[in-house]
């Protein structure tokens, strides 16, 4: 068929029986509506709902919004495809904000399965009743406390550490018998190391394996001349702790995203610019020899890849700087001058300082390593 | 009811009107999609020569022809020209404009002025970009990410206005496109009857309209920051940088299936027709554009596994972009299923979707590696990303375009073009294109950073390789333009419907009247009950064509 | 159907490819639909914005918005649903022919959109006066949040882009008035009366998420 003649042609008029036209009085009721929905949200808005004041005033933005798009644009007499196009727009508006949200909201979270390599730590403690103090926790206790506490609490654990100046409240002195916010009990200390005291310079020290945590907890117990009441059933359940599976529940989903300490320090760990003396030609033996490749999967970290330090370690202690920054491994290192000397520190660490000590190589490793060592030192100037 | 006997008498779109001027001011939807293949195919050149001309400064590890800031600057021109110029709407309005009215048997599109308007939106779009071009250029490359386009000295906000404007043609043109096929089908056109290009087109539309207005908010965004310094995209105040590449991705995620989409539409047309066989999967391949649509849209976070978003975002993004094969896959499926066991004829459209099968497949199946999340943060930002996005956008896009021009050239012009020639063309295009592009996976793989003026001597053989195939593909696309020209100037002159083909637009005279069909067609069926001998099974209800 | 005013009146003509006058307006209706579709998004950009930054910093948006004066956004909402309000009736006047009813509502619309710039002139500035500036121009010193020229960005952003919307809907009202004039409507022919009020309608519903989005934080 043929438009061409456009002369008084019937289909020009627009169908008046299929096309509604918006009333007078509904036009009228929905205005009002709006103005009384207005007033109603600026009212709302006045009064302190807590979280909810925002979700009141979007549903009433959108009730106004329906009702200009359902009366004023007439959707509801419309073509329902016309409704389902508007419809989407909204519907991909949501899709956009939920998704950047997913990256915006959640910067920072880490997530780490529980079992991977990377993980030391885990939710299950490896000893029956860790909150029964026996002389190998406290020892034990005692050789973490040097590496992880004095620097604070100071080395008799009498709240005189080097920088225990800087905190107020003053590090606790554990001496003492009042004062302690948590309470003395094993239990008690296991909850200070796990969460931390907010408010004071006491940080959480989840990072450390659980066993750990409760042989520090022994030890600290130790201190005091005058033991606390041992732990009952309900205090062990209180940090979330069930005796059956000797996993901490309640607290298991974040043991579960604890870090252990190797994998913080090396997210953490930033390289800084290289040293003018370039390749070190660690090719020739750095990846080869068994102390090369020892020295780059426990060393380079920190130390760097030619043990030229100068790498970024964040300080994970109670130090009140936020970073310590390596030295290299100069041949006039104390630790350098002998064998005996080297191994003493790379097995038993730094106390109070970040390096961490690795009693489980044998002596053929840690004479290799040594000898590797050495070779470094011998390239840097 | 004039039109049958004066279309017999040779009035077609063509010499409707005469003169110049009836050209620039038509409202004709098959001249209008004539002008913007012109056009087009000029950006196309514009692109492709600066494309050339990275490729020869690669040819050795240091300056070959040009500094690294003339470099960085050709970098950035290649992919915004390439993208919002070229690819983006080669095929929804060269070969959508002029084949979507005529595929639902209709006069013209819903709003013919419209049409004429995104044109010109268009054109003042791509003008804007390239005029930047003669005061300082950008360097920012074409996606333009924050900071470094906010502090950098070139001439970013031409670029960002061309590239905005040409946003609202894309925006209006998929407007237009939604409406006709909602509006304007032909009596007993059912949705279940549609060609397979119209699925595609309505999928790419949609996108269209959903993805566009957000480019523009970006680039308005972008354009405050550098003149206001709003601070939205600045950390300074509180901004995130990031939150920049979550606004453009929004769009440039799903402006990939803009580009893709029109593609897969023509393949589904030009594969049923040569293997003679009704296509495979009929429901599945129109349904898995809108699958592919809406995951369009969801995934759009996998650009930035490295730029600092959250690793909950990144797993999700991960996740989601893995889906997108599924619903790929099932069209690839279905192609292959229907040229099982069907009668293939080698012409220069089918060998073209041939290549775009092969092609496409690659880029997509290194599109799942790239989605990986441990792999991408190995291979992003590196040749191997490049690589996979030009297997898709020109092996996939580019090549669809081929073999849709070769097939509607004799409906679009009414003249025939030498079949060997477009073979020869073809297979040089095919050959060059591998390896111009397949040597960048391996050097992908092996660490070289893309958007480097320079690169490490080992890299030295297969960039060279690389830079030889880039002039196979410059000679094949040479000797295409000539012999369509040829066939343009003195072609045989083409019959009605050349390939036995059954959608509507091919049930009317080449090239069609002004008004596309002397009588509006009444569908009885669907267009795809092809038959091994050839012979055109008498549907369409069309009338009888003139002889 | 055909009305004794038809001779009246200048025939619209319809396309030559629709094939009558109502298939066209339910073309031209949907595409409106559409199009407010993108502007939705468009739009969105700048919500998603706010409503990423109002999550990451809460206590900056209640710090900062105390300096918006709420009554003028109050005053402003109602302005702009009486400008709804008219404008509906205007469309409706128009669909039953009544053109001078139709272009009396229609002017009304205008005035009230003015008096809604106008307003918005007055709170701009005393933004401008107070230093309450979007980003690096920030210059106030009473809000001390060195995050709150982030929100005056997002708020000059959020209704400068209304703001344009708003001037626009003026010059398209305008032209319909004139077109009503020039007797180009009648109850058979009313597509861009319509249209026209579809996109007023639009901008009155981006208001009145701007009205507690802005001057309603808490």
């Amino acid at each position: 068929m043929s438009n061409n003649d456009h002369s008084n042609h019937p289909h020009h008029n627009q169908d008046h029986s299929h096309h509604h036209i918006v009333s007078t009085k509904t036009a009228l009721t929905v205005a009002g509506s709006l103005f009384f929905l207005t007033v109603l949200t600026v009212v709302v808005s006045r009064v302190d709902l807590g979280v909810w004041n925002f979700p009141v005033a979007m549903l009433v933005a959108t009730v106004k919004a329906l009702l200009v798009m359902m009366f004023f644009m007439d959707l509801i007499h419309d073509a329902p495809e016309n409704s389902v196009i508007f419809g989407a727009g909204f519907l991909f508006l949501v899709i956009f904000f939920i998704l950047t949200a997913s990256d915006l909201f959640f910067r920072g979270n880490v997530y780490v399965k529980a079992g991977t390599p990377l993980v030391a730590t885990s939710g299950r403690s490896s000893l029956k009743n860790p909150w029964i103090s026996t002389p190998e926790l406290v020892s034990h206790g005692k050789e973490l406390f040097s590496q992880n506490c004095v620097t604070c609490h100071g080395p008799e654990g009498l709240g005189n550490g080097v920088a225990a100046a800087g905190y107020n409240p003053p590090p606790r002195n554990f001496h003492s018998q009042t004062g302690w916010i948590n309470g003395r009990k094993p239990s008690n200390i296991f909850k200070t190391l796990k969460e931390g005291i907010p408010g004071s310079g006491m940080a959480s020290f989840g990072t450390l394996p659980i066993d750990d945590r409760w042989a520090l907890a022994a030890y600290v117990v130790s201190l005091n001349s005058e033991r606390p009441a041992s732990d009952t059933q309900e205090d062990v359940a209180k940090i979330g702790y069930d005796l059956k599976t000797g996993l901490a529940a309640g607290g298991a989903r974040q043991e579960e995203k604890t870090i252990p300490i190797e994998f913080a320090i090396e997210r953490m760990a930033v390289a800084e610019p290289a040293p003018a003396h370039g390749a070190l030609g660690a090719n020739e033996r750095g990846f080869t020899s068994v102390g090369g490749q020892l020295y780059q999967a426990r060393c380079a970290q920190c130390h760097g890849e030619h043990g030229e330090g100068g790498v970024r370690v964040r300080s994970l202690g109670g130090m009140p700087k936020a970073y310590i920054t390596t030295a290299p491994l100069l041949a006039n290192r104390e630790s350098l001058k002998s064998a005996d000397a080297f191994n003493h520190v790379v097995e038993n660490g730094l106390t109070g300082r970040e390096m961490p000590g690795s009693a489980d190589l044998s002596g053929g490793e840690l004479s290799e390593l040594y000898t590797h060592v050495k070779w470094l030192a011998g390239q840097l100037h | 009811m004039s039109n049958a006997t004066t279309a017999a008498h040779g009035d077609n779109y063509l010499n409707h009107e005469k003169g110049l001027w009836s050209w620039l001011s038509t409202v004709d939807h098959k001249r209008i999609g004539l002008m913007y293949m012109a056009t087009v195919l000029t950006y196309f050149l514009i692109g492709g020569i600066f494309a050339l001309l990275i490729r020869l400064e690669l040819l050795h590890p240091t300056q070959t022809i040009m500094d690294a800031n003339t470099y960085n600057r050709m970098f950035t021109y290649h992919g915004a020209i390439m993208v919002f110029l070229v690819v983006v709407p080669a095929i929804p309005t060269t070969l959508g404009n002029f084949l979507l009215p005529m595929m639902l048997g209709a006069k013209d599109v819903a709003f013919p002025k419209l049409n004429l308007a995104s044109y010109y939106v268009y054109l003042a779009g791509g003008l804007f970009a390239t005029a930047s071009l003669f005061l300082r250029g950008a360097d920012t490359g074409w996606t333009f990410y924050t900071p470094y386009s906010i502090r950098t000295s070139g001439t970013v906000i031409l670029v960002l206005t061309g590239a905005f404007i040409a946003g609202f043609s894309s925006i209006l043109t998929g407007l237009n496109f939604i409406i006709t096929i909602h509006k304007l089908r032909a009596p007993g056109l059912t949705w279940s009857r549609l060609p397979l290009f119209v699925w595609a087109t309505y999928a790419t539309s949609i996108i269209q309209i959903l993805a566009t207005p957000v480019l523009a908010i970006t680039l308005a965004l972008l354009v405050m920051e550098r003149v206001l310094r709003i601070g939205i995209f600045d950390p300074a105040i509180g901004g995130d940088p990031v939150l920049f590449q979550h606004f453009f991705w929004f769009y440039s995620h799903p402006a990939v299936y803009i580009m893709i989409l029109p593609a897969f539409g023509v393949v589904s047309e030009v594969i049923p027709v040569f293997s003679r066989k009704p296509i495979f999967g009929y429901k599945a391949i129109a349904y898995s554009s809108f699958a592919i649509a809406l995951i369009a849209f969801i995934v759009w976070g996998h650009h930035m596994f490295v730029s600092g978003e959250s690793e909950f975002a990144a797993f999700l993004f991960s996740l989601i972009t893995m889906f997108v094969a599924v619903p790929t896959g099932v069209k690839v499926f279905s192609w292959v299923g229907t040229m099982y066991g069907g009668s293939i004829r080698f012409n220069a459209p089918m060998l073209y979707a041939f290549g775009f099968l092969e092609l496409f497949t690659v880029g997509g199946l290194t599109g799942v590696f790239l989605a990986t999340l441990a792999v991408n943060v190995h291979l992003t930002e590196t040749y191997f990303v490049v690589a996979h996005f030009h297997y898709v956008m020109v092996g996939g896009t580019l090549m669809a375009l081929l073999a849709g021009m070769h097939f509607w050239f004799p409906k679009m012009f009414g003249k025939m073009y030498s079949e060997s020639c477009a073979r020869v063309a073809w297979f040089l295009i095919l050959v060059g294109f591998n390896v111009t592009f397949f040597p960048q996976f391996i050097l992908g793989a092996q660490g070289m950073p893309r958007r480097y003026w320079s690169y490490l001597p080992e890299f030295t053989l297969l960039n060279q390789i690389s830079t030889v195939g880039s002039w196979l593909i410059a000679a094949g696309f040479l000797f295409t333009a000539f012999y369509l020209i040829k066939a343009l100037i003195s072609g045989e002159k083409a019959p009605s419907n050349p390939w036995n083909a059954l959608t509507l637009d091919w049930q009317t005279p080449s090239p069609p009247p002004h008004d596309n069909f002397p009588v509006t067609p009444i569908v009885t069926d669907w267009p795809y009950e092809y038959r091994p001998d050839g012979a055109i099974v008498p549907i369409q209800g069309a009338a009888p064509l003139p002889a | 159907m055909s009305s004794t005013h038809e001779s009246a009146y200048p025939v619209h003509h319809v396309g030559h490819h629709f094939n009558n006058a109502s298939d066209e307006f339910e073309a031209a209706k949907q595409g409106m639909w559409v199009f407010l579709v993108t502007e939705i998004l468009m739009f969105g950009g700048l919500f998603v914005a706010y409503g990423i930054f109002r999550g990451m910093y809460p206590e900056m948006y209640v710090e900062a918005h105390h300096a918006l004066q709420m009554k003028m956004g109050a005053l402003n909402t109602i302005v702009l649903i009486t400008s709804s309000l008219t404008m509906a009736l205007a469309v409706s006047a128009t669909q039953r022919g009544k053109k001078q009813r139709a272009i009396g509502m229609m002017a009304a619309t205008i005035f009230l959109a003015c008096c809604f710039l106008v307003v918005k002139y007055f709170e701009y500035s005393h933004k401008f006066h107070e230093g309450l500036l979007p980003g690096a121009f920030y210059s106030n010193t009473e809000i001390t949040n060195p995050k709150a020229p982030l929100f005056f960005s997002l708020y000059f952003m959020m209704t400068g882009l209304h703001g344009i919307h708003v001037l626009i809907g003026i010059g398209l009202i305008s032209w319909m008035i004139l077109r009503s004039l020039r007797n180009e409507f009648s109850e058979n022919f009313y597509t861009p009366v319509e249209l026209v009020g579809f996109y007023w309608h639009f901008v009155d519903i981006v208001w009145i998420y701007l009205f507690p989005l802005l001057y309603l934080v808490s």
